[in-house]
């Protein structure tokens, strides 16, 4: 049975049980659990830089320990646990197996989470996410430091199990009935992510083994005083996490391509360039991690390959918009909440897309990189899409998680407070870029226009943070005693829901 | 049914894509000297490819919006009654 | 027409345009990537979380860098303990100050000002205050 809270069942029953669903919902659970926590950290950030000078934080390395925890928890806790929740959850049942190739690793990779985000938590490092060498091996305090490095270490680990289960379990315990061809795009986005992780990840992996050593100070591959490099650090880096910018993002893809032929009523366009650009987009998104790093002092020609390599993955992006829109014309549309957040996410991703465009371009990264820009540039890819269409696809499973409605009118008021809230906050953080005002600092200079954008932009968090305080109330209440939902079709659009009448979690 | 034959329209995108290039053949291979002022380059290049921005973005977002509006399931189905 | 050539045709508009964006792209930036040969040099030293500037006379000056209008100046950008990002906002300056490299950029003043140099990299507790002042004299 996949409908968890309508029929309770003891906590422990679901704590150790390794059946999909019930791994689904833990997955889910801990993800909401942070972005919760993620959030209200930025809220303070955003309270912090409402007026200049000390405000809030009377500490600026508190700031930078909350700024580099918001990010970790963000990127690590809430992204890749959401997207594995819900994977699990819809990628057995769309493959029509009874449960994910291997239940106990499944497991496993879940219980991997808890353990490396009491590490990041409870350590507080203020390295940045990006832990960028000599200032994390020279600078960095205590074990603050270590435990992030431990943590994340756990965190890709358990992505990597959870990767090589998804990968084995799409495969080999397909249905025959089911081609490669004919599996849902969202089966295609979470089997392409899964391949990216197992190809990325290892070189962050290895990156951070280094680290560690160079902090203990018996190698110096990063440390220049020991003749390393620095830069060689950021190139294992981004190595890793340009292409786990499209793991966060393919996910989100997938979700609209399984949301938006539902609610239009109407086939994919094609198929066949949605499978396209999705595996297109697997190799090319490893031919340009050092986009991040235009200002490292590349020579001319490594900039150039960069941003070739850059500017050749946005076709396969454009692609699936086009797909999306041309699904979504001439259909007939019912904008339940799920639509409205897929067509929100829609609408910002052209915006963050544009704006990546304008970031790879050469010149422009001396106006733009390291500042506001790039903030609200991924933020507004991370948040305005990812999160958006996220949010979507929770409203879309309520019914097959709860076995109740949400409440309808609660669910637009958070879909309109988020989107607007996103606008406020991240094209104003664009604006501010282009002032020069530099990322995470704890204090700016207040000239009119900066201090103004940063108390619209703080405005607009608040507003993002009120729908979230909707939402959470919207998702306790409604799945307490929301209304009975209609299991073979609750959004009453014609289609089929998924099978909830799977067996007992063994 | 074909409102644009396929022809022409590669054809008009060649044309198009090499009229936006022919500025950029003259000066690659043409000789400048003076000291060029960086930051009116970078900055001439940004509202360059903003503009080009803006032009994608109130196609693609007006597309989004004249789907929203057009294709939404009340406006079908009043259609449907009064049609 | 059919879904395949309504989806060709899209797809070469998008690359038609961003084949655009990276050739104006490449051509500005070669354009402004390539220092005059007769720049002066300027050595430039990030520390946390000050900046110390060394003219080609062997004079050093910190937290401000005076430079006359209408000359050259290519600086050497290098960094003592962690990684920043030297950066005049006004000038589109803007390279990482890496220990154990050194970096090249230049620019030519061409108004007589007061003006705002920053660190742009995060370089711990004080970063938001790393400042210094670019003092273009007539």
């Amino acid at each position: 049975m996949v409908i968890e809270v309508r029929k309770p069942r003891p906590l422990w029953e679901i704590l150790f049980s390794t059946h999909h669903t019930d791994v689904g919902l833990l997955y889910i659970i801990t993800s909401f659990v942070f972005i919760f926590l993620g959030g209200a950290m930025a809220l303070i950030l955003r309270a912090e830089l409402f007026l200049p000078g000390e405000t809030l934080i009377s500490d600026p390395s508190v700031f930078n320990q909350i700024f580099t925890v918001h990010g970790t928890t963000m990127l690590f806790l809430w992204v890749v646990p959401f997207t594995a929740g819900v994977a699990n959850y819809l990628v057995p049942i769309m493959i029509k197996y009874k449960d994910m190739a291997y239940p106990k690793l499944n497991s496993v990779a879940f219980w991997m989470i808890p353990p490396g985000a009491a590490l990041v938590w409870l350590g507080f490092a203020d390295t940045g996410w990006t832990a960028y060498p000599p200032y994390s091996i020279l600078s960095a305090p205590g074990p603050a430091a270590d435990m992030w490095i431990f943590g994340l270490k756990i965190l890709g680990l358990s992505s990597i199990l959870g990767s090589i289960n998804f990968v084995v379990t799409i495969l080999k315990c397909k249905h025959p009935d089911i081609p490669a061809m004919k599996m849902p795009l969202f089966v295609w986005s979470i089997l392409v992510i899964s391949f990216m992780t197992l190809g990325a990840l290892p070189t962050f992996t290895a990156a951070l083994i280094m680290l560690y050593t160079d902090r203990l100070g018996v190698s110096g591959f990063f440390n220049p005083a020991m003749g390393g490099d620095p830069i060689a650090y950021q190139h294992l880096f981004w190595f890793t996490f340009h292409p786990e910018v499209y793991i966060f993002l393919l996910p989100a893809v997938g979700m609209a391509y399984e949301l938006v032929p539902k609610f239009s009523r109407k086939p994919i366009f094609s198929y066949v360039s949605g499978v396209i650009a999705l595996v297109l987009l697997m190799v090319i998104s490893f031919g340009s991690w050092a986009h991040h790093m235009l200002a490292t002092g590349m020579s001319f020609t490594e900039k150039t390959v960069f941003m070739v390599g850059t500017l050749a993955a946005v076709p396969m992006s454009a692609m699936h918009v086009f797909n999306w829109l041309a699904t979504a014309w001439g259909g007939r549309i019912r904008f339940s909440a799920p639509m409205m957040f897929v067509f929100g996410g829609i609408a910002l991703f052209f915006a963050s897309g544009a704006g990546g465009v304008l970031n790879t371009a050469l010149p422009l990264d001396f106006i733009t990189h390291d500042t506001y820009w790039v903030v609200g540039h991924f933020h507004l890819m991370l948040m305005g899409t990812v999160t958006l269409i996220f949010f979507g696809f929770t409203y879309y499973l309520f019914p097959l998680i709860t076995g109740r409605m949400y409440n309808k009118m609660l669910a637009s008021v958070h879909f309109w407070m988020t989107f607007i809230g996103s606008i406020m906050v991240f094209i104003t953080q664009h604006i501010l870029g282009l002032f020069a005002m530099p990322r995470r600092v704890w204090d700016y200079i207040p000239t009119p226009e900066v201090l103004v954008m940063n108390q619209i932009a703080t405005i607009g968090a608040f507003i993002l943070g009120i729908g979230m305080a909707v939402f959470l109330y919207n998702m306790l209440k409604s799945s307490a005693s929301g209304k009975p939902a209609k299991m073979e079709d609750p959004f009453e659009i014609g289609e089929q829901y998924y099978d909830h009448r799977r067996r007992e979690p063994h | 049914m074909c409102l644009f034959p396929t022809k022409f329209c590669i054809i008009a995108l060649t044309l198009l894509v090499f009229s936006a290039f022919s500025p950029i053949l003259g000066s690659a291979f043409g000789q400048e000297s003076e000291v060029i002022n960086r930051s009116v380059f970078a900055w001439n290049l940004f509202y360059e490819l903003m503009t080009a921005a803006i032009v994608v973005g109130v196609i693609v977002q007006g597309t989004l919006i004249y789907i929203i509006f057009r294709f939404r399931e009340k406006k079908i189905k009043h259609e449907e009654v009064s049609g | 027409m059919s879904h395949t050539t309504i989806e060709w045709l899209y797809v070469g508009a998008v690359v038609g345009v961003l084949i655009w964006v990276g050739a104006i792209a490449w051509d500005a930036e070669r354009l402004i990537g390539e220092t005059p040969e007769d720049a002066i040099t300027i050595k430039v030293t990030a520390q946390q979380w000050f900046w110390t500037f060394e003219h080609p006379d062997g004079t050093k000056e910190i937290g401000e860098l005076t430079v006359k209008v209408g000359k050259v100046y290519k600086f050497d950008v290098t960094a003592k303990d962690v990684i920043h990002a030297f950066n005049i906002p006004v000038h589109a300056v803007m390279i990482d100050a890496v220990p154990g490299r050194i970096n090249h950029i230049w620019f030519a003043p061409d108004q007589p000002g007061e003006y705002l140099i920053q660190c742009r990299e995060y370089c711990g507790l004080l970063h938001y205050q790393m400042r210094a002042t670019l003092i273009v004299e007539a």
